[in-house]
């Protein structure tokens, strides 16, 4: 499904990318670590197109579809949702009316009818309820004065309502204490599914003890330096990543 | 670029057109260009006035030949010619219905989206349309007549209620009280008059609709609005013109009267043709607007909206005279492309327990300029005023200027004044967010600015507020890349 | 009486004076004189119709009086008052003016290592730098106190300092102004120089002893090149004839870092010109200031941040207490020009009125012109909280009591963030002094 090849990018003067190779394949769940500045956050930000990122290298393909091609709400109507580490505020813009427009814009891009806002609010409410998140939420403007892990579960919304083939969850975990942290896993896992993948930037091993991976990666200088299953990340927590990198970087 | 597949479709940049971009073409009764008195003396003879009001514009006249233009905004123009300007224009039938309305007249509103007969009903709002110089039509007048509701044009409430247009007219705005208002009292042609009296809270929202026509006409507006002892009006006023190659000049001048108890409440979305991309044409919108809450526990509050115009020099006030009054100023002020904006308000505290609101929102784009400049003071006899100003600036590309100039008088130590502003780019990283959850970046600017906006749209009677949005949406287009 | 007539008071005055005023023997300076004169003609004294002097009406007052230029030589023990009133002058190299002119006697100038000059400004009248600077900074045209300064000037302070040099003592400059029956002015410049990456702390105080109405004209030009850092603060103690009408202007390069700080107290009427360009990139200035009026004074301070370069930050705070019938003005105009992306500039005016016939008039302004900005300005204006006074009072304390601690809670702030610990007593007696009598 998602397939990376010598994914090269930098920002400014700075070459952040050294050549991603990553192949996902459908109802997989893969998990990239590594310490800060490995360029975990930037594979995210550029597979979603963020500006700021100029792309020296590589390619990647979503269902045979160039990604880097595509401006991010193509990338985004594509299928590709990332939930962002510091989820931005739009003051003024209420919650449901920036959903419903997100949900319309991407329905009509697949051809299919827009949904009216008695219809909408329905599904809306149905994915509000797993997520242990008040209705109220919906009536405020897009993640004004949300805490931290509200805003972490209004991403966790968006993506349910959204309904992506590539969940892009960019440390998630960050800020988040252990009661929200369950909720927004659960909410993750409920939305795995055969047809949908997941890919979970973190820098810690927590996060994959309630959302399992298939594969995890190491990701340090630009580089996938190993790839393992689940148990990596645990050697990973216990021995830190200077193991991999040669003793300079700890975790 | 991305095809673009979000509602409502947003037209290409290069096709961007004025949407209200056409000329009626109907025989007008005009006097010859050029300012004199006995120009003056010839449209107080045609609107048959009465002896006091061709006086008054005479001493209006004699005061304006004194006057300067002021310099003090930040806006730049030509010198105006006011010896080439036709003071007076009128359509030559002088219809008596909407049946005798010059049909090219009607298909103009219909062309404009203001088919009076059916939005008049279907919104319960009373359209009193002006076209150029003279009122064309009038809708509701009966009904709003049995409760005691005038609402008419100003010429007819000159010829109807000369008592009413007497005591009231100058009272607000003195004729001598600055160039442009010294001018449009000389030579204004028409306006709206509109009085609800004691107690009487005024059923529907009232509306006026301006347009300016005939080439080279000025448009001298005058509207005069009195609520009365404890009564209430919801007044609109909605402006759009058709395309123009040489700037015309719009002077208007707008007083309301507040007394004890009474509540007016005056939104505006102005919509005058702005000029081209490289500023060619455009109106220039020199508008005096001022509210006097007169009496006790009144309350005037303003709402503006203003997106058009090539120049915008306008500052709706209040003078808080009555203890316990209330002003009120929300305004949205979008410039794109050459569009230069100074506007504000002035807040003028005299009676005690008087209260104000400001909120500003300036968007720039293009190479527009918009400035804030308002004045608030608190007079010495002015016991526990409180006045709260907010003034936000948007900045769109990197051609365009935002500028606040506030001035803040406090002559009382019981008074509590504060004055908030920010100026910032539009964010990169909520485009951004928009844009992954598959939104277009026209729209995602669109929401954005729309969002920045709300806290004034939301005093915006429900009709006027969605025409807002669109217009925002249309003045905004193109000015990010 | 008009304005003309002063306006010619001071014109025919230049004839008579030209040949003391110092610099006789630099042929640059007397043009400059000559020209500022010519300017100071053509701009005539500010009226309130000009904008930046709106709430200020000279005519009424100041230019009544047709201030002697010709003023006695007076000696007064500065360093034992200073000591008295809280600055340890020993730990400073204090340079005192009197009436207008150096005072060697009065001053302790301590040597310095090479590459630092603080010395009087008549003195080095023919040095390179000082022709480079004077005049080039603070413009004279459109400007009728800076022409007549730049016309009349008799001494000042100059500091210089050459590349990486760094002055650990603060310089601390007192003009003292003192007269009998006869009125008097003085008109005084100074200049700072600080080369690359050097570092000076400069204190100009302004303080009066007179029986009849003074004027006290001052201009500082401060010219700031890469990574240098200072840290200027001015005080205002001008006793109750006097008349101070100051401006201080600055020019930043890239990566340097201005600090001014206001406090002023004294004066009948005071005007304060506070004004820097952040010429190049990363330049930094910090502007703050607390103003205390009361009685019949008026108080009046203007700032002027001019961003012309990217990446440059502003960060403004001035504060004031009107007590009495005193009148505070406060205008604070930011331009961040086309070119100055990425510029950070944060100003806050907050003021409290004591009294009901006190005034106050605020003017924030800004003007922006690039639009990857971040500009943000407050403006404030109340009374002493009642409810904190009644929470105070009702813990025992009495109410005029209760008020000085809550004014000094306000204006406090001021002197806290003064960092320097050879000023802060100083300026703690200063504030604490203005509440005992107000």
């Amino acid at each position: 499904m998602l397939i990376i090849k010598g994914l090269k990018a930098r920002v400014e003067d700075k070459q952040i990318l050294n050549g991603i190779d990553l192949t996902i394949n459908p109802g997989e769940v893969h998990a990239i670590m590594g310490p800060n500045g490995s360029g975990k956050s930037t594979l995210a930000h550029v597979l979603s197109g963020r500006p700021g990122y100029e792309i020296t290298g590589g390619e990647v393909t979503l269902d045979g579809k160039d990604l880097l091609s595509l401006s991010p709400e193509d990338r985004a109507r594509a299928g590709v949702f990332l939930a962002f580490q510091y989820p931005v505020e739009i003051p003024g813009v209420n919650n449901t009316y920036f959903l419903k427009a997100a949900l319309n814009a991407i329905r009509k891009s697949k051809g299919e009818e827009e949904l009216d806002a008695i219809d909408f609010l329905e599904l809306v409410k149905a994915k509000l309820k797993p997520l242990k998140m008040d209705e109220l939420m919906l009536q405020r403007a897009v993640n004004e004065g949300f805490s931290g892990g509200e805003k972490k579960k209004n991403e966790i919304l968006q993506m349910a309502v959204l309904e992506p083939k590539l969940g892009i969850l960019d440390e998630t975990d960050s800020g988040l204490d252990i009661d929200a942290l369950k909720v927004v896993a659960d909410g993750v896992n409920a939305l795995r599914g055969k047809n949908r993948s997941f890919l979970v930037v973190t820098h810690y091993q927590r996060l994959l003890d309630y959302i399992v991976p298939d594969q995890v990666h190491v990701l340090a200088g630009g580089k996938i330096i190993k790839t393992g299953g689940k148990e990596l990340a645990l050697e990973l927590e216990e021995k830190g990543y200077g193991w991999l990198t040669g003793e300079k970087v700890k975790a | 670029m991305t095809p673009k597949t979000q509602e409502p479709s947003v037209e290409k940049v290069t096709s961007e057109e004025y949407k209200y971009g056409f000329v009626t073409d109907i025989e007008a009764d005009s006097a010859p260009p050029g300012l004199n008195e006995d120009i003056i003396r010839f449209i107080s003879h045609k609107k048959k006035e009465p002896q006091f009001l061709l006086e008054w514009r005479l001493k209006a006249y004699r005061q304006w030949l004194k006057m300067k233009t002021p310099e003090w905004a930040y806006v730049q123009y030509p010198p105006i010619d006011y010896q080439d300007i036709i003071y007076y224009s009128a359509p030559k039938a002088g219809p008596k219905s909407l049946d005798e309305v010059d049909p090219e007249i009607l298909k103009t509103f219909e062309k404009l989206g203001v088919p009076m007969e059916e939005r008049a009903m279907l919104a319960g709002v009373a359209v009193d349309a002006v076209f150029d110089s003279v009122s064309v039509g009038t809708t509701f007048k009966k009904k709003l007549g049995e409760m005691g509701v005038i609402f008419c044009s100003f010429s007819e409430a000159v010829h109807e209620h000369p008592e009413l247009i007497e005591q009231y007219l100058g009272s607000v705005v003195p004729y001598n009280d600055n160039f442009y208002a010294a001018l449009n009292s000389a030579v204004f042609t028409d306006g709206s008059f509109c009085y609800i009296p004691k107690g009487v809270r005024c059923p529907m929202e009232l509306s006026t609709y301006f347009r300016i026509n005939a080439a080279k006409t000025g448009q001298f507006e005058r509207t005069l609005l009195i609520a009365d002892e404890d009564a209430y009006v919801s007044y609109l006023e909605g402006c759009t013109a058709p395309m123009r190659d040489e700037n015309q000049l719009h002077a208007a001048v707008v007083e309301l009267v507040a007394l004890k108890g009474a509540e007016i409440k005056y939104s505006t979305v102005q919509n005058w043709y702005p000029g081209d991309k490289d500023g060619k044409g455009g109106i220039y919108n020199f508008v005096t607007k001022r509210g006097a809450c007169r009496g006790d526990s009144s309350k005037i509050s303003w709402t503006q909206v203003e997106t058009g115009s090539a120049i915008t020099w306008k500052y709706p006030s209040c003078i808080l005279q009555g203890d316990n009054s209330v002003g009120e100023f929300y305004s949205v002020a979008v410039v794109n492309n050459m569009q230069q904006a100074d506007t504000g308000t002035k807040m003028i505290h005299l009676g005690k327990n008087t209260k104000s609101t400001i909120v500003s929102k300036g968007i720039s784009a293009g190479k527009g300029q918009n400035t804030y400049r308002g004045l608030v003071r608190i007079q010495p006899a002015a016991e526990n005023a409180h006045n709260y100003t907010q003034c936000d600036s948007l900045l769109m590309g990197d051609k365009c200027g935002a500028h606040t100039v506030p001035y803040i008088e406090v002559k009382n130590n019981t008074a509590k004044v504060g004055h908030e502003a920010s100026t910032s780019k539009i964010g990169e990283d909520q485009i951004f967010y928009c844009q992954q959850r598959g939104l277009s970046k026209e729209d995602a600017v669109n929401l954005i600015v729309n969002g920045f906006c709300k806290e004034v749209f939301r005093k915006l009677p429900m009709e006027f507020a969605v025409e807002a949005q669109k217009l925002l949406s249309v003045s905004l287009e193109g000015s990010v890349g | 009486m008009s304005t003309l007539t002063a306006q010619e008071h001071y014109l025919s005055s230049f004839s008579q004076l030209e040949a003391k005023l110092p610099g006789q023997d630099a042929a640059w300076l007397k043009s400059l004189r000559l020209q500022a004169l010519e300017q100071f003609k053509q701009a005539g004294f500010p009226t309130d119709k000009l904008e930046s002097w709106k709430y200020t009406n000279l005519s009424l007052n100041l230019l009544k009086e047709f201030f002697t230029f010709e003023v006695p030589a007076s000696t007064t023990v500065v360093a034992a008052q200073l000591k008295k009133n809280g600055f340890d002058t020993d730990k400073a190299h204090l340079v005192v003016f009197v009436n207008g002119k150096f005072s060697k006697e009065l001053s302790s100038l301590k040597p310095l290592e090479k590459g630092m000059t603080v010395q009087n400004l008549a003195s080095v009248l023919s040095n390179e730098t000082v022709k480079a600077f004077i005049g080039k900074i603070a413009l004279s045209q459109n400007k009728a106190f800076t022409a007549l300064n730049t016309a009349f000037f008799t001494d000042g302070l100059f500091v210089q300092l050459e590349a990486g040099k760094v002055l650990d003592a603060p310089v601390h400059a007192v003009y003292v102004s003192t007269n009998g029956s006869q009125t008097t002015q003085s008109h005084l410049r100074n200049l700072l120089v600080l080369a690359n990456d050097s570092k000076v702390n400069v204190i100009e105080h302004y303080w009066g002893e007179n029986v009849s109405a003074y004027l006290t004209n001052v201009v500082t030009e401060v010219a700031m090149a890469t990574g240098s850092t200072l840290d200027h603060l001015k005080i205002g103690q001008e006793d109750i004839k006097g008349y101070h009408i100051g401006s201080l202007i600055a020019q930043q390069e890239e990566g340097s870092y201005f600090a001014s700080r206001l406090f002023s107290v004294g004066g009948a009427l005071t005007r304060n010109d506070i004004e820097t360009t952040l010429g190049k990139k990363k330049a930094e200035c910090v502007l703050e200031g607390l103003y205390l009026a009361k009685e019949g004074q008026h108080v009046d301070t203007r700032t002027f941040i001019d961003h012309l370069s990217p990446n440059c930050n502003s960060t403004e705070v001035f504060k004031g207490v009107i007590d009495d019938q005193a009148v505070g003005v406060f205008d604070g105009r930011i331009l961040v020009r086309e070119n100055a992306q990425k510029t950070d500039a944060r100003q806050s005016n907050k003021n409290l009125l004591l009294t009901k016939e006190a005034k106050i008039y605020s003017k924030p302004q800004f003007q922006i012109y690039a639009d990857d900005v971040k500009c943000s300005h407050g403006s404030a204006t109340g009374q002493i909280d009642e409810e904190a006074l009644f929470y105070l009072q009702s813990r025992g304390i009495s109410r005029d009591e209760a008020k000085k601690v809550l004014v000094y809670a306000f204006a406090g702030e001021m002197v806290e963030k003064v960092e320097s610990g050879y000023l802060k007593p100083g300026l703690k007696k200063l504030v604490d002094s203005w509440m005992e009598v107000s």
